[in-house]
């Protein structure tokens, strides 16, 4: 059952993808056409702007997932851990800060930081994020509620710091970098594509060799020692590795909310019992509803477009409000 | 008791004491600090004698307006805050955190960038935005059964929610994305008289309302059936007073744009000084409220490099680990319990 539910999955996304890939603001697109704006809008426009939204989506569903087992916390998300705004102070500022100090002072001779370096400098601010969370997490031994307050508090300082450098330093960069915190797939091109798959490739393989770990930090802490898991070190490293996931993405397409968020209670329907094709299950769902935000934001206002970040914070508000209303606080 | 009495009474003075040095001191050095360097004496001079134009209106166009704006719109934030967290019996409601401040924004942000309104009805926008999204966040989280915690977590998801709605006008409207973003960080870099004639009659509100609020306080600590049996009636006067608290919110958001934490964290430290239940603690959170945002934003002022830091980073940045700290010490107090 489980595995013939995975397949409508697969499914289901290579249909958002067919979706994707014929729905844009032109449509004057034929597949078998041979004129040159048709080739151009399908293959560099619409196909490595599908792909990045799938990656990228998958990276944070997973990131989620990984977050929600490993805190044993419904609420937990990269963005509402800090994750994603750790990311973005550090992309901010060496976008900013890197365009003033370390390139040519000449303001018309600068070239661009490479977009390869992005996720690098990305996932130093994730892993700071996540460093003071954790820290604060296991000395104060927080609960689940506590821990996700801790989280927002994290990154309300982060956020405030990067409006901070925007603030002074944003100067004519602002409304790209708006659109960029808002969480953006608008023309993302192949070159975006190839600075986040090597990330993917790797952190994915890594998750084919964490379920057995993963099961085992299900059990509680005793318990998980006494079956020969060291806690500390593999809660610290399973950490560590989403938030690799979560500040390779948000590099890329911003820090898009609420995506890890509400996957990992979609694939939990689909999926109930903890097994090991539920992360997989959870990949192939978040890179799916990236696609269809990214669908919505690019269709509901031709020509304009939504930032896909709106249109998944919408989504994701009332979402997170209801699970917020079931959780059982008191205990 | 006899004698416990005026002990109390000349702590409680030398806090309000405390509190004027800080206004005062604070005062001062934001009247020195800023672009054009200006010396004790010309400021001295500035205020009885003649003086060069230059000083006469750095110092009475610029620094000093500006002076009176932050003082005012800490005092009402802080105000504010202290006045939801009696309200609502919620330790953590403030109007960062339920999401007033970014919703009374939104509506501003839609006023300014559509230009629906003329420019004097904008604060009553925010007002209604903000009202809006304050009572569906207190509601959310229960007004009765009040949960700090939660009330937070559905703060911030609504928080969330009008920053998306307001980057998606901001990029639907093409608008210059520079200014705005520098009003949403919170700052009051480049506001004079204008905005002080704007915010007086709130203020003068503020007062008020405080004035009256602030025996009425004391009895909004006791449950609902409390109050009930002493003949109030207590969903009425927490109605009330949510609007009021909120009305005390929303021009400073328009003169200065969200900054938070102020309500939240000026009402706690308000608290170790008098106890919440005294009639003096809401006059003494507006002093203390308007000392901390007038340092704060000196220190902006001080520490400006290329452009002023806008002043709400400073709050956010000293205020969260505080919120932390709380967040913290209640998880030890429930499991000691």
């Amino acid at each position: 059952m489980l595995v013939s539910r995975s397949i409508y999955v697969v499914f289901v996304v290579l249909i958002s993808i067919w979706f994707s890939m014929n729905f844009g603001a032109s449509d004057q697109v034929s597949w078998f056409s041979q004129d040159s704006h048709s080739q151009r809008v399908l293959w560099e426009l619409r196909l490595p702007r599908t792909l990045v939204a799938f990656l990228a989506g998958a990276q944070f569903a997973v990131s989620g997932y990984l977050l929600q087992r490993i805190t044993k916390n419904p609420l937990a998300d990269p963005g509402l851990l800090g994750i994603s705004a750790g990311a973005s102070l550090a992309v901010v500022s060496l976008f900013l800060l890197g365009d003033i100090f370390l390139t040519n002072p000449d303001p018309y001779r600068r070239t661009p930081l490479p977009l390869i370096y992005l996720p690098l400098v990305a996932l130093l601010g994730g892993l700071l994020a996540t460093a003071i969370v954790w820290k604060i997490w296991t000395t104060a031994k927080l609960d689940a509620i506590r821990l996700t307050l801790v989280g927002v508090a994290v990154a309300a300082i982060f956020s405030a710091a990067v409006t901070g450098v925007l603030a002074v330093w944003g100067g004519s960069y602002g409304e790209l970098i708006v659109e960029w915190m808002a969480g953006s797939l608008y023309g993302r091109s192949w070159l975006h594509f190839h600075a986040l798959w090597p990330w993917s490739l790797v952190l994915f393989s890594i998750c084919l060799f964490i379920h057995r770990t993963l099961s085992q930090l299900q059990l509680p802490p005793e318990q998980a020692a006494a079956s020969g898991v060291d806690v500390p070190f593999w809660v610290s490293r399973l950490l560590a590795l989403a938030a690799l996931l979560a500040a390779t993405a948000v590099a890329v397409v911003g820090p898009v909310a609420f995506v890890g968020l509400i996957v990992p209670h979609i694939s939990k329907i689909l999926i109930p019992s903890f097994h090991r094709l539920s992360l997989w299950v959870t990949a192939l769902l978040g890179g799916w509803l990236m696609v269809v935000a990214d669908l919505i934001g690019r269709m509901l206002f031709v020509p304009m477009e939504m930032p896909i970040g709106i249109v998944t914070s919408i989504l994701g508000v009332p979402y997170f409000l209801y699970l917020l209303r079931k959780q059982n606080l008191s205990s | 008791m006899a004698i416990a009495r005026p002990a109390v009474t000349s702590r409680l003075w030398i806090n309000v004491w405390l509190c004027l040095m800080l206004i005062i001191l604070g005062a001062a050095i934001s009247l020195k600090t800023g672009y054009s360097n200006i010396s004790w004496q010309q400021i001295y001079n500035a205020f009885t004698g003649e003086v060069s134009v230059i000083v006469k209106i750095s110092v009475f166009e610029l620094r000093f307006p500006r002076l009176l704006l932050v003082s005012m719109c800490g005092a009402m934030l802080a105000a504010s805050g202290a006045l939801m967290q009696s309200v609502s019996r919620n330790n953590l409601a403030s109007p960062g955190l339920t999401g007033v401040s970014n919703g009374a924004a939104l509506g501003i942000v839609l006023a300014v960038t559509y230009q629906w309104l003329p420019l004097i009805y904008i604060p009553w926008l925010g007002l209604i935005c903000g009202l809006v999204v304050g009572f569906i966040s207190l509601s959310l989280s229960g007004i009765r059964d009040a949960n700090p915690m939660k009330l937070v977590l559905s703060g911030a998801a609504i928080n969330a929610l009008c920053l998306a709605i307001i980057a998606a006008v901001l990029i639907h409207a093409r608008a210059d994305a520079s200014e705005l973003l520098y009003w949403l960080a919170g700052g009051f870099s480049g506001r004079s008289w204008s905005q002080v004639t704007m915010i007086l009659p709130w203020f003068i509100f503020t007062v008020i309302a405080v004035t009256l609020c602030a025996s009425q306080t004391r009895w909004l600590q006791l449950t609902d059936e409390q109050l009930s049996s002493l003949g109030y009636n207590a969903g009425r006067w927490r109605f009330l007073l949510t609007i009021t608290a909120i009305a005390m919110v929303a021009p400073t958001v328009v003169v200065a744009g969200p900054i938070g934490f102020v309500g939240l964290v000026i009402p706690h430290l308000t608290s170790r000084l008098v106890p919440r239940s005294s009639t003096k603690w809401l006059p003494l959170c507006m002093l203390l409220g308007a000392a901390m945002l007038l340092w704060a934003d000196t220190f902006c002022k001080l520490l400006a490099i290329k452009q002023e830091m806008p002043v709400g980073v400073v709050t956010a940045v000293l205020g969260s680990p505080l919120l932390i700290a709380y967040i913290i010490s209640q998880g030890k107090t429930k499991r000691a319990s």
